[in-house]
């Protein structure tokens, strides 16, 4: 299989769609340029020196720290790393082959030991699930109780202020006591929970990843 | 070519290419050729990781109406350079003295 330079670049810009802006247009002037540096009448030959499209994309979102499927992995990682590169002196590069099959292997004994474990990760998981649901639904209960008495207290202290004035003041002060409290404490809850069940989330996917496409490359 | 090459050895083939004077990619490619087994496509990524590490910086010049991206070595780029013509005569040292004919003792 051979491509033309245009056909070449077409493929790869819509292969690398997931990559920063920046990067892509860096991927693609150099691969326009060494079309055009080969010779025009050679972009056969060129495009077939350079091997499979395919290839070329899958390595360039692992350089990238792209999973093909398009999920960023590790960003907070990478921009520690980014850190530590500034502050200590570049290492030598870790030797490792070429392919995207020798970076990523698949981690076997952390796979079996997670199939082996299953009996206990599993209902971990579902406790942890279902916890974090019922953390939701308490903070949600909890909140449509303070708004619900706190308006009803409101309400019931308007009327009570002509018949017994002093009752009626306390009920709206108090009503308006648990608005505010809903107010202040109406963001956080559903926040932390969100949260919650996020990180949660983002552990599970973690944990996927490293144990089936390998988090270190091997030395 | 019988023996698969590092990304290490590339590193610092690359820096010394483009130490002997400012180059572009394809010209890089041409050269390390004449001695190994290289593409465009695995120098892009090793380039990308040398520019980002600060041992190569790129500056865009006009070559036939056209820019073309040239290569330039950083003060880093030459001191990890130095490093690595250390660690690869001793490497090769090491190698050679596994790899020679037995002589009669």
């Amino acid at each position: 299989m051979s491509y033309k330079r245009e056909e070449f670049l077409d493929k790869l810009r819509s292969g690398l769609n997931r990559l920063p802006a920046d990067e892509l247009e860096n991927v693609l002037s150099y691969y326009n340029e060494i079309f055009l540096d080969a010779g025009e009448d050679r972009e056969e030959e060129t495009a077939e020196n350079l091997g499979s499209i395919e290839d070329i994309i899958r390595q360039i979102y692992a350089e990238n720290g792209i999973e093909p499927d398009g999920r960023p992995t590790y960003m907070v990682e990478e921009l520690k790393q980014q850190q530590d590169n500034m502050q200590t002196p570049p290492q030598p590069p870790i030797y490792r082959g070429y392919t995207v099959k020798d970076q990523q292997p698949v981690n076997t004994s952390r796979l079996i030991l997670l199939i082996v474990l299953f009996p206990l990760w599993l209902p971990l998981l579902i406790v942890s699930f279902v916890l974090t649901i019922v953390f939701f639904v308490v903070g949600f209960v909890i909140e449509i109780a303070l708004i619900a008495g706190g308006v009803s207290l409101i309400v019931s202290g308007i009327i009570e202020l002509f018949r017994i004035p002093p009752i009626g003041v306390i009920s709206i002060g108090a009503g308006l006591m648990l608005c505010a409290v809903f107010g202040l404490s109406f963001r956080a809850v559903f926040k932390g929970s969100w949260k919650l069940f996020a990180a949660a989330i983002n552990k599970l996917v973690n944990i996927a990843h490293n144990t089936f496409v390998g988090g270190e490359p091997v030395v | 070519m019988g023996f698969p090459i590092s990304s290490g050895l590339l590193d610092a083939m690359v820096l010394s290419v483009v130490n002997r004077n400012d180059t572009y990619g394809y010209e890089i490619t041409q050269l390390l050729r004449q001695a190994v087994d290289v593409s465009e496509s695995t120098l892009y990524p090793v380039l990308r990781r040398l520019q980002k590490n600060g041992m190569l910086e790129t500056y865009d010049r006009e070559y036939m109406g056209r820019n073309r991206r040239y290569y330039r070595i950083t003060d880093l780029g030459s001191s990890t350079l130095s490093n690595y013509r250390i660690e690869w005569k001793d490497h090769k040292a090491k190698v050679d003295s596994i790899l020679k004919e037995e002589q009669a003792v």
